[in-house]
């Protein structure tokens, strides 16, 4: 080994990073060379010299403190770390991890994806009502003969259900009207209604010719449950629904609610009619649709309902009354429904059961059919009408009616 | 009195201290810090030359240790570990401040020399003082990394390996640094050995 070769090896010699048998080998090196003896002796002289560099003694006091003070330093950083912690692990996943930075875009992607679409389907809902609301406020404005579209179609559906049943009877038992409620609703602003019938009834005779809904359920429930106690209560609620137009100040509009269980116990005499609830003329555009399928305890301001105590149908004399031009949008078919069910009645009742009330509901809708019509010959076959049933009474006080009643049909051409 | 409780512990032994401390005991933290305090300052002294700086290092070191409590291993040597800290947080403040100071920026009382009173007479005090400063001046000229393993090597009388294991690097560097330290050092002082 050269000379040159010891010089690491003085090193690790003298830090005492040798072995035995290395430190042995140098040791021998060195009582022969001078040279390398010389280096180790440097070495000596640098550590001791550089250990003779004393560093300052500091006063107890500092010592005292130091450990308080990084105790109290401790404690301040513990009480900021809370935000600065969250702060910093926020930077550090963002800044500084790409990885998952992606994850974290890509979870608040699928977040904003949701939203939004949440927000558009909020957005589309409240339009598609709109639109309705909007297409039934158009219909209502198509003046009466253009009618159908006033119906909404759960409306349309119930009346289908009913036509085969036109020509049913109708007996009334007395009809339990505390239980039906009117509600009134007074605002003009509103622009939806919902009529809501709920049934609630004991199927005891469900008569197999029930028109209304209700009733075919009723029906349906029992040949299914045909096991079941017939007593059985079924509570069933049946909600037809009609968006309802603008209403302008002023008028009122009667929403009902029909127990439907009612219903059910009755014959299925009564077709289904349609009212159309006008407190002036001047509304008649703003004009609501609303259908009953029973008698019930009509209000005044309605111009046509089925008859509580009979099984006709009536028109409201008092309300048409209030109409200043006749005009009505009571239906031509309705009309001459309310005829011939009175004629039904007369037919079929002995003179002495007649009611002068039968009288001047046919009037009444003949001259409603006239207004709206124009029909020369109607007026003339009610007028004939009445002048039969003027020949077959006796009594003086019908007669009297009957004749005010033509007097006031003949007057309706000169007017 | 959850103070004076540990307070009174300063027998308990630091494996005790440490497993309280890392349970977020800061008082037996406390007795730790008191434990190595001047250890830790004299290094961050003699690597910055600074007491300020040598203050803040050291009080950052164990504020450190303190929070990263729970990555250490109990077994291992809580010395070594908080040495390794600090040695870091000391490289990474040179580095930052290029830290070079001259002479007369030295602040005042941060290091002494030796006095061999008595022994010596005036002249051979006088050549001996000369040479410490001059040794100090050469030391704070070695780049950090050199700094750190002299000075490990030197005051701290660590073993090559610990050195290694301090400052995270391998044996073979802790020699060639300390070569190469030693070397700088011997060639600018080369009138005063």
């Amino acid at each position: 080994m050269k000379c040159k070769d010891f010089d690491k090896l003085i090193h690790l010699y003298f830090d005492g990073e040798l072995d035995a048998g290395e430190s042995k080998e140098i040791e021998e090196h060195l009582l022969t060379c001078q040279n390398c003896a010389a280096k180790l002796q440097e070495l000596k002289k640098l550590e001791e010299s550089a250990k003779g560099v004393r560093l300052p003694e500091l006063s107890p006091d500092y010592w005292k403190t130091f450990a308080e003070r990084v105790r109290n330093e401790i404690i301040l950083r513990r009480r900021k770390s809370i935000w600065s912690r969250l702060k910093s692990g926020w930077e550090a996943f963002f800044f500084y991890s790409p990885v998952k930075l992606r994850i974290a875009a890509g979870i608040a992607s699928i977040l904003l994806v949701f939203i939004i679409g949440k927000l558009y389907w909020d957005y589309k809902g409240k339009e598609l009502e709109r639109v309705r609301s909007e297409r039934i406020e158009k219909a209502l404005s198509i003046p009466v003969q253009q009618k159908p579209e006033l119906q909404t179609p759960a409306v349309k559906e119930s009346l289908q259900t009913k036509k085969p049943a036109k020509e049913t009877t109708f007996v009334k038992p007395k009809p339990p009207i505390a239980e039906q409620k009117a509600l009134q609703i007074s605002t003009p602003s509103e622009s939806i209604s919902s009529v809501q019938a709920e049934k609630n009834a004991e199927l005891q005779a469900p008569s197999e010719s029930v028109i209304s809904l209700a009733g075919e359920k009723a029906q349906g429930e029992k040949e299914k449950g045909a096991g079941e106690s017939k007593t059985s209560e079924l509570k069933k609620s049946i909600t037809v629904t009609a968006e309802r137009p603008k209403i302008e100040k002023g008028v009122t509009v009667n929403l009902r609610t029909v127990n439907q269980a009612e219903m059910a116990m009755k014959p299925p005499s009564l077709p289904e009619t349609i009212l159309y609830v006008q407190k002036s003329p001047e509304d008649k555009r703003t004009a609501v649709t609303t259908t009953l399928r029973a008698p019930a305890a009509a209000k005044r301001d309605e111009g046509l309902y089925p008859a509580e105590s009979v099984r006709y149908y009536k028109v409201d004399t008092e309300w048409v009354r209030a109409l200043t031009d006749k005009d009505t949008l009571v239906e031509a078919d309705t009309l001459k429904k309310v005829i011939s069910s009175w004629k039904e009645y007369f037919e079929k009742k002995p003179v002495s059961e007649w009611t002068p009330e039968g009288f001047s509901q046919i009037k009444v809708a003949y001259e409603l059919l006239f207004l709206k019509t124009s029909d020369e010959p109607l007026r003339q076959a009610g007028i004939k009408l009445l002048n039969q049933y003027k020949d077959s009474v006796t009594d003086q006080k019908m007669k009297d009616e009957l004749t005010k009643n033509i007097f006031e049909l003949e007057a309706l051409k000169k007017k | 009195m959850v103070e004076k409780k540990f307070k009174t512990g300063a027998e308990e032994t630091e494996d005790k201290l440490i497993a309280r401390a890392k349970k977020g005991d800061i008082y037996s933290f406390e007795r730790l810090v008191e434990r190595y305090q001047k250890k830790f300052y004299y290094l961050a002294l003699r690597m910055t030359r600074s007491h300020e700086a040598a203050d803040d290092l050291a009080q950052e070191s164990f504020i450190k240790a303190f929070y990263s409590l729970k990555s250490f291993k109990e077994g291992h040597s809580f010395c070594a570990w908080v040495y390794k800290i600090c040695m870091n947080l000391t490289i990474n403040y040179l580095k930052r401040q290029k830290f070079t100071i001259s002479e007369s920026q030295l602040p005042q009382g941060s290091l002494e020399l030796v006095e061999d009173t008595g022994k010596a007479d005036a002249s051979e005090q006088l050549v001996r003082d000369e040479l410490a400063r001059k040794i100090e001046n050469e030391i704070d000229h070695l780049p950090a990394e050199f700094r750190a393993v002299f000075i490990l090597k030197t005051y701290e009388e660590l073993s090559y390996e610990e050195i290694a294991n301090t400052l995270k690097i391998s044996k073979g560097t802790v020699m060639s640094r300390l070569f190469r330290a030693r070397e700088r050092l011997q060639k600018s002082l080369k009138g005063y050995l």
